[in-house]
């Protein structure tokens, strides 16, 4: 598992412009996956977790752009790379799993068509072998009867097969990084077990990396070896799963892990929410980006000035002033 | 699929019967009838009454209408009373000319409309996409009748590269169709660029582009399918202004074609050739949809089953 990294990203800054303003969607991203590993990025929403995710192909959407950073993928820049060169990558050697299976496929065209086109677009192969690979990759990801139906129509199939039919587009190229962008968010709960089992289990087989998505700290501790966790466009706290979730060091994750419904707390006390609201990309500036709400925040410094990286465990890394002075007993905000 | 088939069938034969009724009636209520007109200002009632006799006018209307409808199942739409010919072969002499008009037009249209619109959704904002708006506003200003006249003053009185009327060839039908044609870009360029907007914004747009999908095909095979949907609803109401656009180019371009035909046909009160037009540019209208319907579901899968 701690191979050589097969993807290093590097100081990763993502703008939108909006009106006159600059919005950074995403701020010094940095982190590292390893061939075979698990990397989850946890944050909610409009924490700069997917467009990340898409910032490392280039397919940031709209006028937004990398404007910073390094992707090292293979030896090269991913972001220096001409379209050409990257446009090669795309697919075939990072692949992409979306939210949604219902509006990620085309509605009007078959399944097969689909797979086929990705094949088209990066392998040399005869007619027969891409029809054979067709028909391998939609049996690893369980899909029933494909020589079949593979001919249907995303319409014509459940949210649950949809899903497997998006993996397996993922998996044609037997790629060497699968982005899984909250890929199961959308799914009822026993398909999305389903879906995670899938994941895992082609991932060991297959041996790919993968990147997985998703605001649901519980779910990436299924899936992970590692978690890095945003926090409005900025990480703040990155290390092994189980470690950040045992021995969480910063106020937000604190936060994160108090609001998740547990067993026995139902009726007995309300959840603990976190206060306030995440706040405007546009004038975060220098400040740490949850000054605005944390409750441990150190006066006149956490507003003003971007906290480093503090090592707080072994391989376990937290962004956090608080942390930095007072360690794990300072940022422990709600027990 | 075949139960929906019926259905419209029958749906477009209840229009064209309907619309076959009101012409009929309307006509005979409208001032002035063939008798009259071919007999002149000054022939006397007998004269009159002797044509109103050979047209068959003079029965009651309902007697009248049985008789069309009767011939007409048989192939036989009367006498015209300009002509003095069948009027089938009054309309079959016309109709390949207006035909290969409209079909050029509607031709010309869709391809002005695909090469623009596709190119100002690919690029908002570009000069393209502000040619493509100045192209729309332009196209809708311009009524068929003065554009026809400025075009023939340009590319045939000054440059005389094409001919200012008549139907002599393939040449003698640029100028028309362009008319035409330019009245129905402004629909057709604005739908399309708008549906293939926000097509480009959909997420299997976004799925195909992180597979390393070329743009193009992207954009001419992924996006455009899904886009062209709209402008099939566009071309099939567009069928009717076709219809209207024709009669005047022809008239402007002196065009043999049903156009002339109906105009001549309506100032002589020529029953017969003005019912059977009139039921034929309805069949046509109604048989044009149900093909862009039947179309609809050729482009999008999901209609299949509703359907």
């Amino acid at each position: 598992m701690t191979s050589a990294p097969v993807l290093s990203v590097r100081g990763l800054r993502i703008e939108f412009p909006v009106g006159g303003d600059r919005l950074v969607a995403a701020r010094d991203v940095s982190f590292e996956l390893a061939g075979g590993e698990c990397l989850a990025i946890v944050g909610e929403s409009g924490s700069g977790k997917s467009v990340t995710c898409l910032g490392l192909l280039g397919l940031v959407p709209g006028q937004g752009r990398v404007v910073a950073g390094e992707v090292i993928f293979e030896g090269d820049d991913l972001l220096k790379l001409p379209f050409e060169g990257l446009r090669q990558v795309r697919g075939e050697k990072i692949a992409m799993i979306f939210q949604d299976p219902s509006s990620a496929l085309n509605p009007l065209f078959t399944i097969e068509r689909q797979i086929r086109d990705v094949l088209d677009v990066h392998k040399d192969w005869p007619a027969k072998r891409k029809r054979d690979r067709i028909l391998e990759v939609l049996g690893a990801v369980g899909f029933p009867d494909p020589a079949r139906r593979m001919k249907s129509y995303p319409h014509e199939l459940s949210g649950g097969l949809r899903q497997r039919v998006a993996i397996a587009l993922a998996l044609a190229c037997a790629p060497r990084i699968v982005i899984a962008d909250e890929a199961t968010t959308n799914l009822d709960v026993s398909v999305q077990a389903q879906i995670i089992e899938l994941l895992v289990g082609l991932k060991d087989d297959l041996e790919f990396s993968v990147i997985f998505v998703t605001h649901d700290l519980a779910l990436a501790q299924h899936i992970a070896d590692r978690v890095m966790v945003m926090y409005a466009g900025h990480p703040v706290e990155v290390g092994p799963v189980a470690e950040v979730m045992a021995n969480p060091a910063h106020p937000y994750t604190v936060g994160l892990l108090g609001s998740a419904p547990t067993g026995e707390s139902h009726r007995a006390h309300r959840l603990a929410a976190i206060p306030g609201s995440i706040p405007d990309l546009r004038t975060i500036g220098a400040a740490a980006p949850f000054a605005g709400r944390c409750p441990v925040r150190v006066e006149g410094i956490c507003d003003r000035v971007k906290p480093a990286w503090t090592s707080c465990g072994a391989d376990h890394l937290v962004a956090c002033h608080r942390y930095e002075r007072d360690g794990r007993e300072g940022t422990t905000w709600n027990r | 699929m075949t139960r929906y088939l019926l259905n419209r069938l029958f749906q477009a034969i209840a229009v064209v019967w309907a619309i076959a009724v009101t012409v009929f009636v309307l006509l005979r209520l409208s001032p002035g009838d063939p008798a009259t007109i071919r007999g002149g200002l000054d022939a006397s009632p007998e004269v009159i009454e002797s044509y109103a006799r050979e047209f068959g006018t003079d029965r009651p209307i309902v007697d009248q209408f049985a008789r069309f409808v009767g011939h007409a199942f048989t192939g036989d739409f009367g006498t015209s009373v300009r002509y003095g010919e069948p009027v089938t072969s009054v309309v079959g002499q016309a109709l390949p000319h207006t035909l290969a008009l409209g079909a050029t037009a509607l031709l010309l249209s869709v391809s002005i409309a695909l090469a623009v619109g596709v190119a100002a959704a690919r690029r908002p904002g570009s000069w393209i996409d502000a040619g493509s708006s100045v192209l729309a506003a332009a196209g809708q200003a311009m009524p068929t009748f003065w554009l026809g006249l400025v075009l023939i003053q340009v590319f045939s009185v000054q440059l005389g590269i094409f001919p200012s009327g008549g139907a002599t060839g393939f040449s003698s039908l640029v100028l028309p169709a362009t008319a035409v044609a330019l009245a129905m870009v402004p629909t057709q360029l604005r739908v399309l660029r708008s549906s293939m907007r926000s097509t480009l914004g959909e997420d299997y747009v976004r799925t195909a582009r992180s597979f390393g999908l070329r743009e193009r095909r992207i954009s001419y095979v992924y996006a455009l399918r899904n886009a062209s949907l709209p402008v099939l609803t566009v071309i099939g109401v567009d069928v009717g202004y076709l219809l209207g656009g024709v009669i005047v180019a022809e008239a402007v371009f002196n065009y043999p074609g049903i156009g002339q035909l109906a105009i001549s046909a309506l100032g002589t009160r020529d029953y017969p050739l003005i019912q059977a037009l009139a039921i034929g540019s309805a069949a046509v209208f109604v048989l044009l949809n149900l093909l862009i319907d039947l179309l609809y579901a050729v482009v999008d899968p999901r209609v299949r089953v509703s359907g």
